[in-house]
């Protein structure tokens, strides 16, 4: 019990902690040299970098959890029935999902890789022009976020397929007798019955995206031109490459406090849900 | 459901071409690293690019198993397997006791559960830099294992909890009143049955610390004490243009974590679903 207790305190109320006291004073790497109020915050609240950086982060998990949860309902649909087909391919949809993602970065970079790419290669001869996303201030940004959403679709299409294994066939079938068609039975039917796990998937996708590191670092490294620097990646810098403390640790409670607030939601979401069954 | 059989034959075939498509789209990244890292020298930048590599070659593995790269995959291994082993012994006793006794404090404890499952592993690395820089035990296995069983603890405990309380209180009950203590019941009747829950969580935490990144690479310093995605990162950073070694490097990471995947999926998926739908 006690140990166990002790792990927890060590990375919730101590980095907390931590951070509030860091975020307060202006800092020489460690050192804290005097306090400062919320100067801080103020400053960053000030920096048009930073404004980018909040943009998109919003970008890359809001677009970013819709297409992992479409893609995860829509391979669960698809992948209901329990053949030998539909089990290989589910084995293969977890693949990205337990890759580090150091080596994801890298062989996406590889692939999109302007020049030797085998994707430009095969548009060649289709007679059409190369593309090189990574290195567009356009495409960078929707290019990551999709390869992080083909990463985590494996997650919600297993959260998916537990929610639809729980739903009666009967259910299904009375709509069916109804004659509701294929999509209004899954629009009517099958969503709102998945609306408890679908919330689950949504908000732990949505703390992870906010903070996703080495994708963002590896792929890209928050460029073009800081336009795929997410709020992660600034305070991953921030506190190791400036080593601005202060700053960081004030970077560290936006998004504490953005994880916490999303958490809350989701408690009394699902809280709500149970008073009501 | 029944629809004419012809139109069903065709149904087949559209949902045959669907799954190839789907396969193709997930595993693209991964062939084609494996095609490279199979390459000789001169056919990794030919253009226009071999979508095979022929002839076939393991001189890219042979000389990343000849530099540092075994080290990195022996401190991952035993980080990771260190980690899943505390992880495993913490959670089952918070868990445990969190699911069967009531005590002050309790709801406070289960909030802090939560917050920690909350938190993201970006805004720990700060104040776990600095208390290992403290502490002086930077750079050493003990503060990655704590860092990362810290970090998977709450989702552990969280979920051996939920685990605990969907099995019976009644076995328990009947071997205390037959004398056993309660760590007896624990250890010989709650564990037994809980095994798939046990076999997730060390799988969860296995898989988790051998891929984390930012704390492995903030945490050490010193050139013997990488884990394979800090080598594999600076790898990146340091030699950007050889992409033989570097796509074999990553092949070889993914093979352990892949292996133990595929051999205890099932006992993996049964928990997760399980803990996803209860537990949360």
């Amino acid at each position: 019990m006690a140990p166990g207790l002790l792990l927890v305190l060590f990375v919730t109320l101590y980095p907390i902690v931590f951070a509030v006291n860091y975020s307060v004073m202006r800092t020489q790497v460690f050192k804290q040299l005097a306090f400062v109020g919320l100067d801080n915050y103020v400053r960053l609240l000030a920096d048009p970098r930073f404004h980018t950086n909040l943009l998109n982060s919003l970008f890359f998990v809001l677009v970013g959890v819709g297409l992992t949860w479409t893609f995860g309902l829509a391979l669960a649909l698809f992948l209901r029935r329990q053949t030998w087909g539909n089990t290989v391919l589910k084995t293969i949809v977890l693949v990205p999902w337990v890759t580090n993602q150091v080596v994801l970065a890298l062989m996406w970079k590889w692939l999109l890789n302007g020049d030797f790419s085998p994707i430009n290669s095969l548009l060649g001869l289709a007679g059409l022009p190369g593309v090189n996303p990574l290195i567009s201030t356009v495409q960078a940004l929707p290019t990551l976020t999709f390869v992080n959403a083909w990463r985590a679709t494996g997650f919600s299409l297993l959260l998916m397929l537990a929610g639809l294994s729980a739903i009666p066939v009967e259910v299904e079938e009375a709509a069916d007798i109804d004659g509701a068609s294929r999509w209004k039975q899954i629009w009517y039917v099958i969503i709102p019955l998945l609306k408890p796990i679908s919330l689950a998937c949504v908000i732990t996708l949505t703390i992870s995206f906010f903070n996703i590191i080495v994708l963002p670092l590896d792929l890209t490294g928050g460029g073009p031109l800081n336009s795929t620097e997410v709020l992660s990646l600034r305070l991953y810098r921030e506190g190791f490459q400036y080593y601005n403390i202060g700053t960081a640790s004030a970077i560290t409670l936006v998004l504490v406090g953005l994880d916490l607030l999303l958490s809350w939601v989701y408690f009394r979401m699902i809280r709500a849900e149970a008073y009501y069954r | 459901m029944n629809r004419p059989r012809s139109s069903r034959s065709w149904v087949g075939a559209c949902r045959w071409v669907g799954v190839a498509a789907v396969g193709v789209i997930i595993l693209t990244p991964f062939l084609w690293s494996l095609s490279t890292s199979l390459k000789v020298k001169d056919d990794i930048l030919r253009m226009p690019p071999k979508l095979f590599p022929w002839p076939v070659t393991l001189e890219n593995y042979h000389g990343i198993l000849t530099a540092g790269f075994p080290r990195y995959l022996v401190n991952s291994a035993i980080v990771a397997v260190c980690s899943a082993v505390v992880v495993v012994l913490v959670s089952i006793h918070a868990g445990y006791a969190a699911a069967r006794y009531e005590f002050r404090g309790k709801s406070a404890m289960l909030f802090l559960i939560l917050t920690g499952m909350a938190m993201g592993e970006l805004s720990t690395v700060l104040p776990l830099y600095f208390f290992g820089s403290q502490l002086r035990i930077l750079d050493t296995y003990g503060v990655l294992i704590l860092a990362n069983s810290a970090f998977i603890a709450p989702l552990a405990i969280w979920f051996l909890q939920g685990y605990f309380r969907s099995i019976p209180p009644q076995m328990e009950e009947a071997a205390l009143i037959d004398g056993t203590t309660r760590a007896g019941a624990l250890y010989r009747i709650v564990l037994p049955s809980a095994l798939p829950g046990l076999v997730t969580v060390s799988l969860v935490s296995f898989i988790h610390s051998w891929n984390e990144f930012i704390l492995a690479l903030v945490l050490t310093s010193s050139g013997t004490m990488r884990t394979v995605p800090v080598g594999i990162h600076l790898f990146l950073t340091d030699y950007g243009v050889e992409w033989g070694s570097i796509t074999a490097a990553g092949i070889l990471s993914i093979v352990p974590v892949l292996a133990l995947f595929l051999l205890l999926q099932r006992h993996f998926l049964r928990g997760l679903t399980a803990g996803a739908t209860t537990g949360f």
